[in-house]
């Protein structure tokens, strides 16, 4: 479904990614794992053409999009929820979903908003207030919420459990799992690796701007070099 | 009609009249300057410019060719707003305060330019001759004015005024919507300097005189002074902070060297208590129907 071929992206001097490449199938979940500054967020801006790549190709669905501005790429179907959530604070949740569809202009816009409080109950109670009233964990489903207003085929989230209690991670990532088994494609970009390998089916390890590992997602949670390095043993 | 509205005019106090024709005048730049810095949150401090190439355009339109008055106007606000377009272009790529030293930097060109512009004078200013119409000046200044408000009230509520509110929340997050937030920063920043331009023309004929200088960074101060006072993207905010601020130097005339300097306090004090404006983060539209016993939709 989308294919990236030896990416390579610079920050001024600094080697932000170098020579990356991997690909993502239809209906999978595929994690992008990794420590601080491995470049996993740059990855999904490349992708959403936030930050421009200096050399390779981005491929999705047999189109080339490398060079198309981000709003284009929204609209054929790849949506990002950006790394702290970034609502918009001072818009209540609904005008902050209404923003998600701003691309569209079917009639099916309303039946989806009520798709999304049936799967976000707590957004549905929280409606009219302004979107920074809200706690961290409702920011970031408002986020995910807004994110699924465009009808994306290819989802692109970032750090999904960044400063969240565990027990809400959980819960995100159930979510996320549900969203995947309605036919949504993937893309998790997380620095906590065993909750991202639990429900990825396959997985990418990023090291200072570099693919080092790929593989099965289960394979790469027993990998004994990934368990000392990112899983904590 | 032309002889009603002349001898309405004429019936005000000539004193009056002045600073009623100057608060008008202060709202069409004050709510231009709305779009751009309370709606879509792009810091500016060289409205003035936009201002003065709207004057001196609308001048020379009426001084070159026989062009009827309200064709002046609309010229000189699609000029205004070429040339918005064109520097808004390089310069929106720049956020914040990087934008807001790079419209000064802007500003003074202008200015400059404008000094040392053999056509209009340099600096020894430019005599605008008489408007190409019969309706009196203060009509077009107010009725252009009103124009402003429901221009702005519309865009608001419209989905390009939608888009704005979001790049102003959030632009990384506007991107990611799928907003084109390059070409819809351009096009506030047009539309603000559109309004800008036309301020400008009826500041030229109103005053049958221009000056470079009349239009420097002092200028653009006020007018962002207007709009922050008020209350970033309020519409009711910006027509009563500008009329304040318009209206407040005249007003506090009887104190005569002090004036100045209550001026001054006035804006300390209501920053101090009022960070967000007279009317920010407060909708007008329910005060006004809490007051008739209504109950605002929706609560």
């Amino acid at each position: 479904m989308l294919k990236v071929e030896n990416i390579s992206v610079n920050y001024g001097a600094i080697k932000a990614l170098q020579n990356v490449s991997f690909q993502i199938n239809q209906g999978e979940i595929v994690a992008l794992i990794g420590a601080n500054g491995a470049g996993k967020t740059t990855i999904l801006n490349t992708i959403s053409n936030i930050v421009p790549s200096v050399a390779g190709k981005i491929t999705y669905l047999d189109k080339e999009i490398t060079k198309l501005p981000p709003h284009e790429i929204v609209k054929l179907g790849i949506s990002q929820v950006p790394e702290g959530r970034r609502v918009f604070a001072k818009m209540s949740v609904l005008e902050n979903l209404e923003m998600g569809a701003y691309t569209r202009s079917d009639s099916e816009i309303g039946s989806d908003m009520e798709k999304i409080f049936q799967r976000f109950p707590r957004l549905n109670e929280r409606k009219k207030q302004p979107a920074k009233t809200l706690s961290g964990g409702e920011q970031q489903m408002l986020a995910m919420g807004r994110a699924l207003m465009s009808r994306p085929k290819l989802l692109l989230l970032d750090e999904p459990s960044m400063g969240l209690a565990p027990m809400l991670v959980e819960q995100i990532f159930q979510i996320i799992q549900e969203i995947n088994a309605s036919g949504t494609t993937i893309l998790l970009v997380e620095q906590n690796a065993n909750m991202a390998l639990s429900i990825a089916h396959r997985a990418y390890v990023l090291e200072t701007g570099e693919v080092v590992l790929q593989g099965d997602a289960k394979e790469l949670a027993s990998n004994p070099e990934v368990r000392k390095a990112y899983l904590g043993e | 009609m032309a002889d009603f509205l002349n001898s309405l005019v004429g019936s005000i106090d000539p004193y009056m009249l002045q600073i009623l024709v100057n608060v008008g005048i202060a709202i069409v730049l004050a709510l231009g300057l709305n779009v751009i810095t309370g709606l879509t949150g792009q810091l500016s401090l060289g409205h003035a410019a936009f201002m003065s190439i709207g004057a001196f355009t609308s001048a020379m339109v009426t001084i070159k060719t026989g062009l009827p008055f309200v064709a002046n106007l609309a010229v000189t606000g699609v000029v205004t707003a070429i040339v918005a377009a064109a520097i808004g272009f390089p310069i929106l790529r720049l956020t914040g305060d990087y934008l807001a030293i790079c419209t000064l930097g802007f500003a003074e060109i202008v200015k400059v330019f404008f000094l040392n512009f053999e056509p209009t004078n340099k600096a020894l200013g430019l005599t605008v001759p008489p408007a190409k119409t019969s309706i009196p000046m203060p009509i077009y200044v107010w009725v252009v004015a009103i124009l402003a408000i429901v221009l702005v009230t519309f865009v608001q509520n419209s989905r390009f005024g939608r888009a704005l509110k979001a790049i102003r929340e959030d632009e990384i997050a506007a991107d990611a919507m799928g907003i084109n937030t390059a070409r819809y920063k351009i096009q506030a920043f047009a539309l603000g300097s559109f309004m800008a331009g036309i301020g400008g023309g009826l500041y030229a004929h109103f005053l049958s005189y221009i000056n470079p200088s009349d239009f420097g960074f002092l200028k653009s101060v006020d007018i962002l002074a207007m709009v922050v006072l008020g209350g970033l993207g309020s519409v009711p905010g910006a027509v009563i902070g500008s009329s304040v601020l318009a209206s407040a130097p005249e007003f506090l005339r009887f104190m005569s060297q002090y004036r100045m300097l209550v001026y001054g306090a006035l804006l300390v004090f209501l920053m101090v208590f009022r960070p967000n404006g007279l009317l920010g983060g407060v909708n007008v539209t329910e005060l006004l129907l809490r007051a008739i016993g209504r109950k605002p939709a929706g609560k």
